[in-house]
């Protein structure tokens, strides 16, 4: 796990594929929070319409790029989690976070984690990518 | 067209998001190659996964990240082409692993398309609406 955490935090910026209302792929930066119980979290507003295509479409993709030319996937299904202790945690983990949503109780402020996740580290160094289960 | 061909550029990588053969949304790290009579030209090889769903699915979507937090949304349907002097003309501009991968345009597992219907968004957090671009 300590791998993949660690290449999204360097990674800063990650790039969350969803299927949109429309049947089309779509994908628009994104975030990650943080590693919580061997689960990683992320965070959105209820009233984006990402929210409302993870709810029909729960299966997603994230990439993002790391150093020496080596890329992340990660797959899973999301999960909505309710945790008013955890919102608080990543809204204090996030300022720009805490800075739109002000409190963990705001009713747009959504966090979820990712249920099934698989994780693969590829680059161009001839090596087979390494896949990470979590 | 301006605009976004100099975004994408700038970008270096985007990352392309389709729907895979399974169904469930995919997304890894692509490079934009080229414009030519108004169209945004990449390239990938036809022994890939991603060929594979591109195929499939034609309607794709590509995200990068610009200066000071903007970012690019690019969406449309994928059009491959046989046109060997855009070929050619990607190999010459690509960089030495592209060049090492494809070596000449008529390598058979060589593919390149355009998007037709595409429209691009830019956005950022200045409070500005995003720059919409029917191209």
């Amino acid at each position: 796990m300590s791998t993949v955490t660690d290449f999204l935090i360097k990674s800063r910026v990650q790039y969350l594929a969803t299927i949109g209302l429309d049947d089309k792929p779509k994908v628009r930066p994104f975030q990650f929070m943080l590693e919580e119980a061997g689960k990683l979290y992320f965070c959105t507003s209820n009233q984006k319409p990402v929210f409302k295509e993870l709810q029909k479409h729960p299966h997603v993709e994230f990439c993002a790029s790391g150093e020496n030319f080596s890329w992340l996937r990660l797959s899973g299904k999301v999960v909505v989690s309710k945790d008013l202790g955890l919102k608080a945690r990543i809204q204090d983990a996030s300022p720009i976070v805490k800075s739109i949503y002000k409190t963990p109780d705001n009713p747009a402020f959504e966090i979820f984690y990712l249920d099934g996740a698989v994780a693969t580290i590829a680059d161009f160094s001839g090596n087979p990518p390494q896949t990470f289960k979590l | 067209m301006k605009p976004v061909v100099d975004f994408l550029k700038k970008s270096q990588t985007q990352y392309l998001a389709t729907i895979g053969t399974d169904g469930k949304p995919k997304v890894r790290p692509f490079q934009f190659k080229l414009e030519e009579g108004g169209k945004l030209y990449f390239s990938t090889t036809n022994d890939k996964q991603v060929h594979k769903e591109i195929t499939q699915q034609p309607y794709v979507e590509l995200c990068a990240c610009g200066e000071s937090w903007s970012w690019l949304r690019l969406s449309g349907k994928v059009v491959f082409s046989q046109d060997r002097s855009i070929k050619s003309r990607i190999i010459e501009e690509a960089v030495p692993l592209i060049k090492a991968i494809y070596r000449t345009p008529d390598n058979p597992i060589f593919a390149i398309f355009y998007l037709d219907e595409a429209t691009a968004t830019i956005s950022d957090f200045s409070g500005n609406p995003p720059q919409t671009f029917r191209l």
